[in-house]
Order: C-alpha cells, then sequence, then structure tokens
C-alpha cells in the first residue's frame, strides 16, 4: 500500500475487498493499514471499522476494544455490531461479513448464511441473484445485465427493455460455444471473457462455473469495477444454485 | 494496396497475425506466422460475427461490430464492417488499445477499397 494514499468513495468498496481478502490470508497487519486508509477518509464507513476491530482483535491488540466500544456506541442496534460481541465469547472470527454499503452487506452475509445452513430456496435464489444483478446495474454506465446457463437458458435478466432476454441468452451462449469450439483447435487456452462492441452499447460476456455473465454498458464504463464484480458473482454463482 | 495497411497493425508489438476475410469467412488477405492459425480463426471469426449479425444486428443494421475475444494465452480481435471482416491476433501483452484503434482506423480505410 502507498504511504499517503488517498481514498474516494468510489474506491472504497474496491480497497475493503482488499482488506477482507487480506484478513481471509491472515494479513491482518495490511488489513489494518486498509481500513485505517478508509476511515482517516470517511470515518462513517462501519464495515471498515468492523474489519479493524477484527484484525485488531486476531492480533491481541488491546485497542481491539475501544474500535468495539466506538461501534457500539454509533451502531447499538446493529446485528452485524452486537455479533461481534457475541464473538468476544465465542469464537466467530471466521464470520466476516464487510462490505461497502447496506445491499452489499445484505448480499454477502447472506451467501454466507447459505454456506452454513446448505438450504436454499428458489425464491431465496432469485432475490440474490436479482440483488447481485441490481449491484452491478448500479456501477456507472451499466445499462443492464444477465446470468444464463451455459446452454442458454436465461436464469436472471435485468436488461434493456427492447432486449429480449431470450434471444440475448441464445446468442451470448452461441458465442461462446462458437468460440471455444474454434479455439479448443488452436493454443490459445481457455477463453477468459468477450468483449463486443455495436454503436454505443458495448457487451462483456464472463463465464465461469457453467454460467455466462453478460453486462451491457455505455461506452465510457469503469471496467476495473465490472470486472471484479462479475468475477465475485460468477464464483458465488454455483454456491446459490447448486445447493 | 490493402497488405500495406494491414502491415500497420502488424508493427504493433505483439501482434501474431491480421487477415481481412469475406463475411463468409474466405480470406483476401493474410499476414500471419502461423499459416494455418489464420484459416482456423478466420473460420471461427466469421462464424461468430454471422451469429452477432444475425441476432444483434437486427436492430442495428448499418452499424459494424467490435470484439475481442479475451483467452489465456492471446487475444482476438475483428471488426466487421459492410463488406469484410478484419482480424487479428494477439499476445496478451499487447498494447490493446492502440491496436483498437489502429484496427478501426485501417478498416475504414479498407472500406472505400473493398
Amino acid at each position: 500500500m502507498n504511504e499517503g494514499m488517498k481514498v474516494d468513495r468510489d474506491s472504497v468498496s474496491l480497497i475493503i475487498m482488499i482488506a477482507e481478502d487480506l484478513f481471509k490470508n491472515k494479513a491482518f497487519n495490511e488489513t489494518i493499514n486498509y481500513c485505517k486508509l478508509i476511515l482517516s477518509e470517511f470515518p462513517d464507513i462501519k464495515d471498515a471499522k468492523v474489519l479493524l476491530y477484527r484484525s485488531l482483535k486476531e492480533l491481541n491488540d488491546p485497542s481491539s476494544t475501544e474500535v468495539l466500544n466506538e461501534l457500539l456506541k454509533d451502531y447499538p442496534d446493529d446485528p452485524l455490531v452486537k455479533s461481534l460481541t457475541e464473538s468476544v465469547d465465542s469464537n466467530l472470527s471466521n464470520k466476516v461479513e464487510v462490505k461497502k454499503d447496506e445491499s452489499n452487506i445484505e448480499q454477502k452475509s447472506e451467501f454466507q448464511t447459505i454456506e452454513k445452513d446448505n438450504v436454499i430456496t428458489a425464491n431465496e435464489a432469485e432475490n440474490l441473484l436479482d440483488r447481485s444483478l441490481e449491484e452491478i446495474n448500479s456501477i456507472n454506465g451499466v445499462l443492464g445485465s444477465i446470468i444464463i446457463e451455459e446452454s442458454g437458458l436465461v436464469i436472471r435478466a435485468k436488461i434493456l427493455e427492447n432486449l429480449d432476454p431470450e434471444i440475448t441468452s441464445a446468442l451470448f451462449s452461441t458465442i461462446f460455444s462458437v468460440s471455444e469450439d474454434s479455439i479448443s483447435k488452436t493454443e490459445l487456452g481457455l477463453i477468459d471473457r468477450i468483449f463486443i462492441e455495436i454503436g454505443k452499447v458495448r457487451i462483456y460476456l464472463f463465464k465461469g462455473n457453467g454460467y455466462i455473465l453478460g453486462i451491457f454498458t455505455e461506452e465510457v464504463v469503469k471496467i476495473g469495477l465490472i470486472l471484479i464484480k462479475a468475477k465475485q458473482l460468477l464464483k458465488n454463482i454455483k454456491q446459490v444454485l447448486e445447493q | 494496396m490493402i497488405k500495406e495497411k494491414i502491415e500497420k497493425l502488424m508493427d504493433i508489438g505483439g501482434v501474431k497475425g491480421v487477415a481481412i476475410l469475406t463475411k463468409d469467412g474466405l480470406i483476401v488477405e493474410k499476414i500471419f506466422y502461423e499459416s494455418e492459425m489464420a484459416d482456423l480463426l478466420g473460420a471461427m471469426v466469421a462464424k461468430i460475427n454471422s451469429e452477432m449479425e444475425k441476432s444483434l444486428g437486427r436492430s442495428t443494421d448499418t452499424l459494424p461490430i467490435f470484439s475481442t475475444i479475451y483467452t489465456e494465452k492471446g487475444e482476438i480481435l475483428f471488426i466487421s464492417k459492410e463488406k469484410f471482416i478484419l482480424f487479428a491476433l494477439a499476445e496478451k501483452n499487447v498494447n490493446i488499445g492502440a491496436l483498437i484503434i489502429q484496427i478501426k482506423n485501417i478498416s475504414n480505410q479498407l472500406q472505400g477499397n473493398i
């Protein structure tokens, strides 16, 4: 991490994700640095504070108590914060639920609940996928997104009204199958993603775990953020749909 | 003359081959380090493009389609114009921005010649 690095509101979620990964990899000092960086600019980001507390606690740092007290003072009724107090007694350090905003928090914690319970209803799966797509669609410049099964069946779609999800999914599936078929005969390896530009619309296609995620965007868009979100969604999708 | 134009693309570091195809996949001109690869990728690009035009082209008839396929070991870029397709195969470390700009420029220049 660069000294003197500045954070803007748009980057907070990314930095939290990085910090979360570091935490999972037990790089607690680095996690603390990232959390402090976020909190120096935006002291109201609860998730960063929660992650900071957890990291400090892992290091048995006495200042973790101060952070916990601050959290309890600022968010007395928050279930996540309440769970932290419980974790003082029972070791719940493996339940990290840190996100950039409320929707994000709900989504990940729900994924973790699924992991724990191993049961998910169709409605819950739909809600989770809808929320994930909405999150992607909320990125500036994103016009819509669709999740399909690799054979072309639509799973969930939140795309432009004038586009037919069935035709779109059939097209995306064909593009991948044709490309994979031909590329398997070359030595180029597996397809990572496909980008299509038609007029002023861009389409990004990602494939993972047997599912295809298609994202429609305007000309100017933060592609890095889309890549991260898409990979995150494809990583979780199997867990949601196949439990 | 077509060859001269597509040679400009080969000047970009990391570009392994460039070819111009008819819409049905026949190669008009090519510069490829591996000749067989050009035929195979040409057929693939023509097929993908025809699928795209069939579905997406319905509402965007006159718009050119530009596409990039990112694979583990390389990138395939192609642009579909009214009568031809220009495609390039490049390594992962290619300056993709410069390549995209050049592909668009050259395809516009070729549009009048083909």
